[in-house]
């Protein structure tokens, strides 16, 4: 071969390489730019009249993700159903590595939720949203140690940055004196990071095997079924299910299901091409983005900190973005 | 009865680098074909993305490349250390 062709031939080999980084770069930020969506529009349900009662604050949000979750599953048993992946879908669910998926979606969804909610309740939502704001550092040192994933300082940084940007958004002032219970409140919380934080790590380690869009199906069908078989009746039963899907804007239901779905799909896709940490380090800008979605939907006021925790989000996701070149082998193995 | 038909295409594909020759996507689709009879989803576009992202995840190699007749890039891929490890632990 020529010197000429085998230099077009790299120069084509690093553009196809790159394409393919940068792809999972652009997907992972429209998993940020859905999930901030899916989260305003999803915020709508609690309007619903029959979830005021305050003896529902674990039923109601519960419903709320069970409702979610079963939409967003529907939603991407039509996507495989039109991309000719059915039978897939039935060789995936029969196949051992879609049990890791299973259990990922057991960590990230009903349990990590359910923490989180008991978690606010015992604590205060001022103690559980920074914590609970770890779990992308959690997820980056589960995938550094399990999956062998490069992660390089700058990354670590940019990573911190995201999470602290998150925070600063998202930051309440606690009320008053801590309860009795405010430790059982921390614990849960440490629960819901973690079960959060493992389930990339999961996922992505059975995605060696599996497609991204079929392994997401299963993560969604494993958390519905979930959801409605063992998590609501142990929070109080189905009572809410009809009135949230008969209320005048029931419609928040299919339509958040879907940026759910869709976001999720990212996501996954994301984890896939350019590894855990990176891909949840854009993800978490989905609190940048429900700003974005909160001023064009609602009538949220744009404060100050609202706008550093932009700033510093938008820093950090650039530092762990850094040279997508770097994104072309994503673990340290041979 | 074919039990590698009941594989995930994926895994199914590590599975053909088995042996430790290099494949390209149509080479991989050739192997794949009969176990997964009319299914659009096995097809060229689609295992050229899983073997990108099985060498993105270390499993495979790029072990060369070629232009073919429309002067669209092709690669070569082979089986890793850390794919044959994956294969034998399953």
């Amino acid at each position: 071969m020529s010197t000429a062709n085998a230099a077009t031939l790299e120069g084509l080999k690093l553009k196809q390489d790159l394409g393919f980084a940068k792809k999972g770069l652009v997907w992972a930020l429209l998993s940020g730019i859905t999930w901030g969506f899916d989260g305003v529009v999803l915020a709508m349900a609690f309007g619903i009249a029959a979830f005021a009662d305050e003896s529902l604050w674990l039923l109601a949000p519960l419903t709320v993700a069970g409702l979610h979750d079963c939409f967003s599953a529907f939603w991407l048993f039509i996507y495989n159903l039109f991309t000719g992946r059915m039978k897939e879908l039935g060789r995936t669910l029969r196949s051992k590595h879609s049990r890791l998926v299973m259990l990922g979606a057991l960590f990230g969804g009903p349990v990590a939720m359910s923490c989180y909610f008991l978690g606010a309740k015992f604590a205060g939502a001022a103690y559980v949203m920074p914590i609970t704001a770890l779990y992308p550092a959690v997820a980056s040192v589960f995938a550094s140690v399990f999956l062998k994933e490069r992660i390089c300082k700058r990354a670590w940084i940019g990573l911190m940055m995201c999470i602290i940007g998150g925070i600063v958004i998202g930051y309440t002032p606690p009320e008053g004196a801590v309860g009795s219970e405010f430790y059982l409140g921390i614990m849960l919380a440490l629960v819901a990071t973690f079960g959060w934080g493992i389930e990339g790590v999961l996922a992505t380690s059975s995605m060696d095997y599996l497609d991204p869009a079929v392994a997401l199906n299963v993560r969604q069908l494993t958390s519905a079924v979930v959801f409605l078989c063992v998590v609501l009746p142990l929070a109080g039963g189905w009572d809410m299910i009809i009135p949230a899907l008969t209320a005048n804007v029931s419609w928040v239901f299919p339509v958040a299901g879907f940026a759910g779905a869709l976001s999720y799909l990212c996501w996954y896709r994301a984890m896939n091409m350019t590894g855990v940490s990176r891909a949840m380090a854009i993800n978490i800008t989905y609190s940048l983005w429900g700003i974005f979605f909160s001023a064009l939907l609602t009538d949220i006021e744009i404060t100050t900190s609202l706008l550093i925790g932009a700033a510093i989000i938008t820093t950090g996701m650039v530092m762990v973005v850094g040279n997508p070149k770097d994104m072309v082998n994503l673990r340290n193995v041979d | 009865m074919n039990t590698q038909t009941l594989k995930p295409l994926r895994h199914f594909i590590i599975e053909t680098f088995g042996n430790g020759k290099a494949l390209d996507a149509k080479a991989v689709l050739e192997q794949a074909a009969p176990s997964y009879p009319g299914e659009k989803y096995c097809s060229v576009p689609s295992i050229a993305e899983h073997l990108k992202a099985l060498k993105a995840v270390g499993i495979l190699h790029e072990d060369g490349s070629y232009l073919d007749d429309k002067g669209k890039l092709v690669s070569m891929y082979r089986i890793s250390e850390y794919g044959l490890e994956k294969i034998e632990k399953k």
